[in-house]
């Protein structure tokens, strides 16, 4: 297990160095930042030189992309085109915030899909199990933009129950969860349903059965920790998408998050702020699928004792 | 359920009574009935043996008896399943509360099933699944629980019981596991044991083993057992009464000897006649074809003739195999460095001769699968020497390389898996054809399609047909015409018959060697079914461990046997006749694995010949080397 | 009892808990809230160009010029100014007893300050600087005047110091705290001062008694960056903001609809047109392109795209921009006129005219739809090419790489048309890939040296008159600038250029 960790290590350094070659390399190929701090205004070449020396845009490519790796191993990840503020710091505001919200909304799906999935899989094929794979349908069929625009317009506009955006309190977390984790759970029930059906249909289920074990205690002892196993590897894999899908809820949330940093850094061609922000989630991403592959190991045996 | 139904059944009368029991499954009006109105009854501390073919409803009773039919979507539509437990008033399951039910299985009604890797929870040690079964019906808390699991690992002969505990079913071999199932079922000493083909998954050896644990707990325990299986040789070694059923109802009842010596109904008469027994050719030097009896219109008919298969030419041999080694790497280190190897196949020679059947027996890993998967090119071997027809494989080009996938053909073991389920069974057969460039005429391809399904006793409009609209052995005979398709001079057969009913193997074996005799074909017969060897193959060669421990004539291996573990294969043979004392062999000891450390490399046995053509590997050696 | 109502309805008991929260939805009496769309990440006047930081900053910082929503232009903390030896030096009067919010004195030492750093090393670093360029050196007469030595003349001077890079800033202040610190925690005379800056969630700032035009009559002002439109009407309808800055034209019903708000649509700084290709394909010719003008129902597209939100126009500017010419009128549409010039022209039918426009500009996409549409009907062949922004504005255009029409969208927030008119019709402008006119060059360099007002308003008609007449580009429309406000709003003058004063404004 130490070797196996150690070599996925290996693998994250790896990926995360190439996602910043690939970030650092390709948003130098979309516009020049100095052109998009200058505006369309009346800017001679000049004007436009002496803002890319201060920018240090002025150097070699593979100078500043070392530069921006030296820095990553101290923590500075340089400083914002716009207005000069580090952007450790302003990772250190939008990280938690993401992550708070990332991990409400996968905890809020978890706890939704996975007594429903359960149920539809245990009433398969009769009403309950319809009815669960219908709504999720439904669910799933929402693009989440527009989701999250109708529960503004309820929650906050009709109803006057929740604030329509930012991060002030736990109410805030409401809406911007909810919609991500909608949008999981569609997808998460199927998915407990499918891995519970097959779980099911084993025949230790039915030694479980047949000695005399309750129907509760066949359910979540041996078929859930069984069932669990694919999906502990698909919310890993979900997690990745998890963090694209809440580029688009923090903008409509107004939500101070990493999305909205990267997304803005991205229309102003922000470049250290790209780049750290786009390294610090590739970093989370890897790591995330790092613990996935460390519980994968606590839940199925086969892997840890092999 | 409505309400229970106590009734009273005085001392004395059977421990079990099932009493017209029907199962269905799907909805009312397309409702499939399993089980048509079937009745029996288990005297306590006997052992009934339930017999049947596939779709013969035997599983499904055995399921009905503690209602887990609830849980597969089936339904007991009328009947009883009267049950005399150790305390209190006879119940009737059939219509028992949940919670009687509940207090019932694992407690007084245990079951073990059929496929031991499958049985366990791969999630949960051994230990605690043992211990589950003790905290919920004897009330122990856990510690009292695992000293008690400890104990009856213990009991099914499982070394080292206590490290077992903490171990994963997947650390376990298949034996092992069932064994552990044993324990399970036994744990509270239930006073019935239904055992759903308990054994049909394993090796011979560890079969024997297993049902010497049965029965020696069930004479311990006075424990009940109803034994369901396919397999009569097992049914002669352990049954007191038999039920036969056939199509979801009992079509004969009676005591184990009634039945072998005077079967009464045509079907039974039809099964006992299509089971292979071993030693049944004894004396004779060459495979015989002999009548089978199929049910027609309900009616027994015999089909099929007698024929000795005198077919092989031994002037000079079609294949020859020079000390075939093939190794696959398996563990590595951190840095890709290779720890282990499974040693598959060791050095092995044999030739086969054409118009010859040569079979390889032996167990699980031993390698005899590995060698047939070589020769048809989907392994390459790590050493050795292959010649066919005299040219050497390896030095072929890669044209004669695909004339040789068209000299040597394969049968698979799973028909099914091996037929494309979106493709009609015409279009399988034709494959090879069209592949192998023999005919370019679509009518001349369909003439020869029909051709070959009539020559496998299958009729011409099946080749619009697809796989799903076969049975199990309907399937296995397209799998041989499109083996034959290409005309091959060699056929391995993996395993081909194994998955097959017996009274459907019985006549897939016949139409094998009548194609041999056709065709003069030369089969290579890859199996564990010694009874099956014994009826088909003209040689011999026994695996161990990678390595052939002995190779002859049919009738030199199975009639003087001279190495250990021939003898030991042959011993483990549940033998289809009841009246035959049932001794109790001593067979012990897991097979061992083919996986070595990197750099120990096993030590290859020398051979001597003990009468001309039957040689046998030097014991010392393999002891040795196996060390 | 409201809420407890509203939580029965929607039966959601967890709910309940919230419910104190929600009450703080409503503002603070004396609080003002705006929305922006983006922060622009430091508070220095030199370092943006971005309006979001003008609709904040213009309350903390003064200029020595000012200029309110009417568009005059008015003394700020120079109370007077005077063109010295023939315009090269323009000396400003400076008011007394000003303070910064710090306490710092505001003096000529200041004005200098702010200069040289505006045009030092530091302003080299920011966008601002190259509009100051003009500018050689400001010089200290005495503590309370200061001149102005000008290294060219710029007759759009006076206007640009009522903003942006104009700023004054306090140089003890920055001096003792540093640039960096200056960032993020802005001091200026402005009639607002600084309290908290959170980046990219708000910035907020209260009010500054002592200043010099009086104290504002609000209490408290606050910015909040609402990068989505959908989030900012949202956050107005539930009150929750005062003022929406980013109201797509789509999204203007809501607010009209919304009983609590208004709608406010005037005239704003951006202009419209497709610029046309007059060095290769059919618009090579003046009377093709005038025939396109002509063949493009301007007012139907006003009314259908922009649901009425923008103004018809003859010349590449708004009413409210200095050269604008009452006189000059727009061409009225006219498809079967323009059908028989384009035949007179010898247009095959099916020529080809491609339309370049900035692909993540929704509105404009159906505008330059709609016109396409038009020019289908004049029998020509158009297509739409959408570019990435900086593509289309960095390579595209001024490489000379675009289609029969190009996308131009201008606003400057000066409101003089010598700005736009110089960098798009000037020949080696970036924004000029084709034309090289001696005529107009000539023009709008003559306007860049004059500082009476009326003769150069007199050449900027005159520049406005010759591009109609050249049909350098198809006027299409001046967008209205856009704000949804909440009704508790008293006295709020909606400026063109959304540089907000707050100092009359006052909440119910």
């Amino acid at each position: 297990m130490a070797g196996f960790i150690l070599k996925r290590l290996l693998q994250a350094i790896f990926v995360v160095l190439a996602v910043t070659l690939i970030v650092s390399f390709a948003i130098r190929l979309s516009g020049d930042p100095a052109i998009m701090l200058t505006g369309a205004g009346s800017v001679t070449e000049q004007d436009l030189q002496n803002i890319r020396k201060a920018l240090g845009l002025d150097r070699p490519f593979a100078v500043q992309y070392l530069g921006f790796l030296k820095g990553i191993f101290v923590g500075d990840f340089g400083r914002s085109f716009m207005g000069g503020t580090p952007v450790s710091l302003l990772i250190s505001k939008a990280l938690p915030a993401t992550l708070l919200l990332a991990f409400t909304s996968l905890l809020t799906s978890i706890v939704l899909s996975v007594p429903l999935g359960i149920y539809a899989a245990v009433n398969r094929g009769r009403w309950p199990d319809q009815l669960v794979r219908v709504i999720s349908l439904v669910g799933l069929s929402f693009p989440n933009f527009w989701l999250a625009i109708m529960m503004v317009l309820f929650f906050s506009i009709t109803l006057g129950l929740l604030p329509p955006s930012g991060m002030e309190g736990p109410e805030s977390f409401i809406m911007p969860a909810l919609t991500m984790a909608i949008i999981l759970t569609a997808t998460n029930v199927r998915l407990v349903r499918t891995s519970m059906l097959e779980t099911l249909s084993q025949q230790y289920i039915m030694v479980a059965r047949s000695k005399g074990l309750k129907d509760r205690v066949v359910l979540y002892k041996h078929a859930l920790r069984n069932s669990a196993i694919p999906l502990v590897t698909y919310i890993g894999l979900q997690f990745g998408g998890l963090i694209g899908g809440i580029v688009i809820v923090e903008r409509v949330f107004n939500w101070p998050g990493m999305g909205t940093l990267a997304f803005d850094a991205i229309s102003a061609r922000d470049y250290p702020v790209l780049q750290g922000s786009i390294t610090v989630l590739a970093l989370f991403i890897v790591l995330i699928n790092l613990l996935v592959d460390i519980a994968y190991g606590l839940i199925d045996p086969r892997i840890r004792t092999e | 359920m409505s309400g229970e139904t106590v009734k009273h059944v005085p001392v004395g009368e059977p421990l079990l009574s099932v009493r017209s029991l029907s199962v269905e499954f799907g909805s009312a009006e397309g409702a499939f009935r399993a089980v048509k109105n079937v009745s029996f009854d288990v005297q306590p501390g006997k052992t009934l043996a339930v017999v049947g073919e596939s779709g013969s409803g035997k599983s499904v009773t055995s399921l009905a008896i503690m209602r887990l039919t609830d849980y597969t979507g089936g339904r007991i539509s009328s009947g009883e399943v009267l049950f005399r437990p150790s305390k209190g008033q006879a119940l009737d399951l059939v219509h028992a509360a949940d919670t009687s039910l509940r207090s019932i299985r694992g407690n007084e009604i245990a079951m073990i099933f059929q496929e031991p890797m499958t049985s366990l929870n791969p999630v949960f040690t051994v230990g605690n699944q043992i211990a589950e079964t003790l905290v919920l019906h004897e009330g122990l808390s856990a510690r009292e629980a695992l000293a008690r699991a400890e104990a009856l690992l213990e009991k099914v002969r499982l070394p080292d019981a206590k490290k077992l505990l903490d171990r994963y079913p997947h650390q376990l071999s298949g034996g092992m596991r069932q064994r552990v199932m044993i324990a399970m079922a036994l744990a509270c000493n239930p006073k019935l044991l239904i055992a759903d083909e308990p054994t049909t998954a394993l090796d011979v050896t560890i079969q024997a083993q297993i049902l010497n644990i049965i029965r020696d707990l069930q004479q311990e325990m006075g424990t009940a057992v109803i034994f369901i299986t396919h397999d009569m040789g097992v049914v002669a070694e352990m049954a007191d009464d038999v039920v036969v059923m056939w199509k979801g109802e009992k079509v004969e009842e009676a005591p184990v000897r009634e039945i072998f010596a005077a079967p009464k109904h045509p079907y039974t008469r039809a099964l006992l006649s299509a089971v292979p027994r071993l030693g049944s050719m004894t004396g004779q030097p060459l495979p015989k074809r002999t009548p089978v009896i199929v049910i027609e219109d309900g009616a027994p008919k015999e089909v099929g003739e007698t024929h000795v298969q005198d077919t092989a030419d031994y002037a000079k041999p079609i294949l020859q195999v020079d000390k075939m080694t093939t190794r696959f790497d398996v563990g590595k280190t951190f840095f890709g460095r290779v720890t282990h190897r499974v040693h598959a196949v060791e050095e092995v020679s044999f030739d086969i001769y054409p118009g010859e059947t040569l079979a390889l027996v032996g167990e699980s890993g031993s390698g005899k699968s590995t060698i047939g998967r070589t020769l048809q090119q989907l392994i390459e071997p790590t050493g050795g020497t292959v010649r066919f027809d005299g040219h050497d494989m390896g030095s072929m080009s890669s044209a004669e390389r695909r004339r040789l996938k068209q000299e040597i053909q394969y049968i698979f073991q799973d028909p099914f898996a091996s037929l494309d389920p979106r493709h009609t069974i015409g279009f399988s057969v034709a494959e090879p054809i069209v592949v192998h460039n023999l005919l370019q005429d679509r009518k001349a391809i369909d003439r020869r399609v029909q051709e070959l399904l009539d020559q496998v006793g299958l009729l011409p409009q099946h080749a619009k047909r697809y796989p799903h609209e076969f049975s199990g052995g309907q399937r296995q005979r397209v799998c041989i015409a499109r083996a034959l398709a290409s005309n091959p001079k060699l056929i391995i057969a993996d395993e081909s018959v194994s998955a097959l009913d017996v009274s459907i193997q019985a006549q897939i074996v016949n139409l094998l060697m009548e194609l041999q005799q056709q065709k003069d074909l030369s089969y290579l017969f890859i199996t564990h079914d010694m009874a099956v060897v014994e009826k088909i193959s003209h040689r011999v060669a026994v695996m161990y461990l990678g390595q052939i421990v002995e190779i002859g004539t049919r009738q030199a291996v199975f009639e003087n046997p001279q190495h250990s573990y021939t003898r030991k294969l042959l011993a483990a043979v549940p033998i289809a006749d009841p009246a035959r004392e049932r001794a109790k062999r001593l067979i012990e000891g897991e097979i061992p694995s083919a996986v070595r450390p990197v750099g120990q490399e096993p030590l290859i046995h020398r051979m001597r010949e003990v009468e001309p053509g039957h040689w046998v590997a030097i014991e010392a050696d393999l002891l040795r080397g196996a060390a | 009892m409201r809420f407890s109502r509203n939580l029965k309805a929607f039966g959601f008991a967890a709910a309940a808990a919230l419910a104190p929260l929600a009450a703080t939805g409503a503002q603070a009496a004396g609080t003002v809230t705006v929305a922006v769309a983006l922060d622009p990440g430091s508070w220095d006047p030199i370092d943006t160009f971005i309006v979001d930081w003008a609709s904040a900053a213009t309350n903390i910082f003064d200029g020595l010029t000012s200029r309110g929503p009417d568009m005059k232009l008015k003394p700020g903390l120079a109370t007077s100014w005077e063109f010295l030896d023939n315009n090269s030096r323009i000396r400003f009067k400076l008011r007394e007893n000003v303070k910064f919010h710090n306490g710092e004195p505001f003096n000529a030492a200041a004005v200098k300050f702010t200069f040289d750093r505006l045009l030092g090393e530091e302003g080299k670093k920011g966008p601002q600087q190259s509009n100051y360029n003009a500018i050689e050196r400001v010089e200290v007469v005495d503590d309370n005047t200061v001149d102005f030595i000008m290294k060219q003349p710029d007759p759009v001077l006076l206007t640009k110091l009522a903003g942006y890079g104009g700023m004054i800033v306090p140089p003890k202040y920055i001096q003792e705290k540093g640039d960096e610190y200056f960032n993020t925690h802005p001091v200026g005379t402005g009639p607002f001062k600084f309290v908290e800056y959170n980046p990219k969630i708000s910035l907020s700032l209260e009010a500054f008694p002592e200043h010099w035009g009086g104290a504002p009559k609000i209490d408290k002002l606050v910015f909040r960056m609402i990068a989505e439109a959908n989030t900012q009407i949202a956050e107005l309808q539930a009150g929750r903001i005062d003022i929406a800055t980013l109201i797509p034209f789509g999204l203007a019903p809501t607010v009209e609809k919304s009983s609590n708000l208004n709608l406010v649509s005037i005239t704003g700084p951006t202009t419209v047109a497709l610029r046309l290709n007059t060095k290769n394909g059919i618009t090579k010719d003046v009377n093709v392109r005038k025939a396109m003008i002509m063949g493009i129902d301007r007012d139907a597209i006003i009314k259908a795209v922009l649901l009425g939100h923008a103004k018809p126009i003859a010349s590449f500017q708004a009413d409210l921009s200095f050269g604008y010419d009452p006189n000059l009128k727009p061409v009225p549409f006219d498809l079967a006129k323009a059908k028989q010039i384009l035949k007179d022209a010898g247009v095959p039918a099916g020529a080809p005219v491609k339309i370049d426009f900035r692909g993540n500009d929704a509105t404009f996409r159906e505008v330059a739809q709609a016109a396409a549409g038009y020019l289908q009907a004049l029998g020509l062949k158009p297509s739409l090419q959408p570019y990435e922004t900086p593509v289309l504005l960095n390579d595209i255009i001024p490489n000379g790489k675009t289609g029969e029409a190009w996308h131009n969208a201008w606003g400057g927030w000066t409101f003089d048309y010598d700005n736009t008119a110089y960098l798009m019709y000037h020949s080696g402008e970036k924004w000029n890939p084709y034309d090289n006119d001696p005529k107009l060059n000539t023009l709008l360099e003559k306007q860049r040296s004059i500082y009476d007002v009326k003769e150069r308003e007199k050449i900027l008609h005159e520049i406005g008159r010759y591009v109609a007449d050249q049909a350098l580009e198809i006027p299409l429309y001046n967008q209205n600038t856009i704000y949804g406000v909440n009704k508790r709003l008293q006295n709020f003058d909606p400026p063109a250029d959304r540089r907000f004063r707050f100092t009359d404004v006052t909440v119910n």
